[in-house]
């Protein structure tokens, strides 16, 4: 397996030029919105791993995306920690530490199960966040982020306090987010998540621990919703329950499948469509949860595959 | 301290029968059709608002009637729409469609009735209290008691004394074979989604008066009774039964003693007990669902 190739190089410098130009050219508004989109596409690519490859279906994941936001909600505004990598690292920490609570829960099942038990995890957590333990959560109100601390190089330190310099923070997160997720799934531990979704049983036969694999994977799509979900706190500047809610894991859900499982660039067209369809609708929101419904029910029973695999297919059979 | 003893008990009886009126419509249609309803709750959440539309105009016992037909067509439909197109996909697939049915519905509530709560009148026999030995208990969640008692017998009984209830159990066992001798088994299956939304309006009916109805009512409800519905296993009554009282149990004393979220942690705690030692709950069965 090549780690680096022509192509990867110049669609790598075609994106970091791209993220560079974009703030030029678009209004303050609208870089918002692809800030947005931007941060979906690191949860959607993280959601991926488990549900395109190891083809797992987790309808728990807000519970990580929570789990990022809030940790970095609770320990700038009631510790006042100040520090951005602290910060990131502690919410990475948390999302990987509750990933594995709920996967050592839940990897006793899959299937059905599985998507109940990671339901029924995170609808008990988001309750006691709603119910505002020892007074940390802030319980309806949510707990509100002032500006995002600066980063701290050592020698220099950057303020990604403005949209311009966010923007460019998150871009860099999405882009190291993909190339990571790019070499796990091509190197054999991707090879035999797709195993485990193509046949578990098999894989076993040959010797292969599959749970370790599970964990593993696991691990790694709840500490990326944790990263996106650090980010998300400081775009939105409030940590409120329903970022922890259920609503957040059937949208990145539907990002994943409607742009096409089993592919890192399906997740990325998802998180555009469907955030580009919630900025289009953002004054009806209450008919923008209607659509998502019916693309639920419309993806699954006519295209089931996604957009991007049925293109690929399209084109090549052309 | 007898007094104390049996409060503690009809508290117990009245929370587990609230989480197990809900849970015999889920339950029914996975062990019957196969078919796991995440929209449940959402049905559930219905029935709750058409109750609070229809009682001032019809009555009580009318209105559960009325709401019962509704929801079983409501039913058929999911049946026709949704279930028989997707019959033989994976288990998971059913899930995300009928979740995203459940956002929809959701949606919809909410933009007819508004994000308020809404207190639902209660019928008149339900109004104040039953003097029981030495203590009083609100008379409607002896009523609520009573109705999932006699719901679950009657489903039971549907089940085993009636023709239509020999077709059920028949196109479970075997689908081909029940083809062979001149069933249809879509027929079938639409009276099994009938009876089984029915009875989550029906539930919602029941409950509101005491819950109030809310458009986010049914996920509440909904944490409660996939929690039974998988420490019992899937699809079996009587694991929704003894489940039902575990759950109401742990629910009454907690909840009075320290708090509904500690409550919360402690049935996950129990969830984590149950599947540490079996993977199909404590009455299932292996293959009830299509892997």
């Amino acid at each position: 397996m090549k780690l680096i190739n022509k192509r990867k190089v110049l669609f790598l410098f075609a994106l970091v030029v791209f993220s560079f130009l974009l703030p030029r050219y678009i209004s303050k508004y609208y870089l918002y919105v692809v800030t947005s989109i931007t941060i979906w596409i690191i949860f959607a690519l993280g959601f991926d791993i488990l549900f395109g490859y190891v083809g797992l279906t987790s309808f728990g994941h807000g519970m990580f995306f929570g789990g990022g936001a809030y940790t970095a909600a609770i320990l700038l505004s009631k510790f006042s920690i100040s520090s951005f990598w602290f910060l990131l690292f502690s919410s990475l920490g948390v999302a990987t530490l509750l990933g594995l609570v709920a996967i050592s829960l839940a990897s006793r099942v899959r299937g059905v199960f599985f998507a109940l038990v990671t339901w029924i995890i995170m609808m008990v957590l988001y309750y006691v966040i709603y119910s505002n333990p020892l007074g940390l959560t802030g319980g309806e109100e949510g707990v509100l982020v002032s500006k995002v601390p600066a980063i701290n190089f050592g020698l220099f330190s950057i303020s990604v306090a403005n949209s311009v310099n966010f923007f460019y923070l998150t871009m860099a997160f999405a882009i190291i987010t993909f190339f990571v997720l790019e070499y796990v799934k091509n190197s054999p531990f991707g090879k035999i998540m797709v195993g485990m979704r193509e046949k578990e049983k098999r894989l076993t036969f040959l010797g292969y621990n599959t749970n370790y694999y599970l964990y593993v994977a696991f691990l790694i799509s709840s500490c990326t919703a944790g990263l996106a979900g650090f980010l998300y706190v400081f775009q939105i500047g409030i940590a409120a329950p329903s970022i922890a809610g259920q609503s957040i894991s059937f949208s990145v859900l539907i990002m994943t499948l409607l742009g096409g499982r089993g592919t890192l660039i399906g997740p990325i067209i998802g998180a555009v469509l469907i955030e580009g369809l919630r900025t289009y609708l953002s004054n009806f929101i209450e008919l923008y949860l209607i659509i998502l419904g019916l693309l639920y029910i419309g993806t699954i029973t006519s295209m089931p595959e996604g957009i991007f695999p049925l293109l690929r297919r399209k084109v090549r059979e052309y | 301290m007898f007094g104390g003893v049996l409060y503690l008990i009809l508290d117990i009886l009245s929370w587990s029968s609230t989480y197990s009126i809900i849970a015999i419509g889920l339950s029914l249609l996975l062990g019957l059709k196969g078919f796991l309803n995440f929209a449940h709750g959402a049905f559930f959440m219905v029935g709750a608002f058409l109750y609070l539309t229809l009682y001032p105009i019809i009555g009580f016992f009318p209105t559960l009637l009325v709401v019962f037909i509704i929801l079983g067509i409501g039913g058929i439909a999911l049946n026709i729409g949704l279930a028989e197109p997707l019959k033989e996909r994976h288990a998971v697939t059913h899930l995300i469609a009928t979740a995203g049915l459940a956002m929809m519905i959701r949606q919809i509530i909410k933009i007819i009735f508004a994000g308020y709560t809404f207190y639902c009148p209660m019928p008149s026999f339900g109004k104040g209290s039953l003097n029981l030995f030495s203590i009083s208990y609100s008379s409607y969640r002896i009523f609520i008691i009573g109705s999932t008692i006699s719901v679950f017998m009657a489903v039971y009984l549907y089940l085993k004394g009636t023709k239509m209830g020999l077709l059920l159990r028949a196109t479970t066992f075997d689908r081909n074979i029940s083809k062979t001798l001149g069933i249809n088994p879509f027929k079938v299956d639409n009276v099994a989604f009938f009876i089984a939304c029915g009875l989550a309006g029906l539930a919602g009916c029941i409950i509101s008066p005491i819950s109030g109805a809310h458009f986010r009512m049914g996920q509440e409800f909904m944490l409660m009774v996939f929690l039974i519905v998988i420490v019992g296993g899937l699809g079996t009554i009587k694991g929704v039964l003894i489940t039902g009282l575990i759950m109401g149990g742990i629910r009454a004393f907690v909840s009075q003693l320290i708090s509904p979220w500690i409550a919360h942690i402690i049935m996950l705690i129990f969830l984590v007990a149950v599947l540490i030692r079996t993977k199909y709950g404590l009455f299932g069965v292996p293959g009830v669902l299509k892997h």
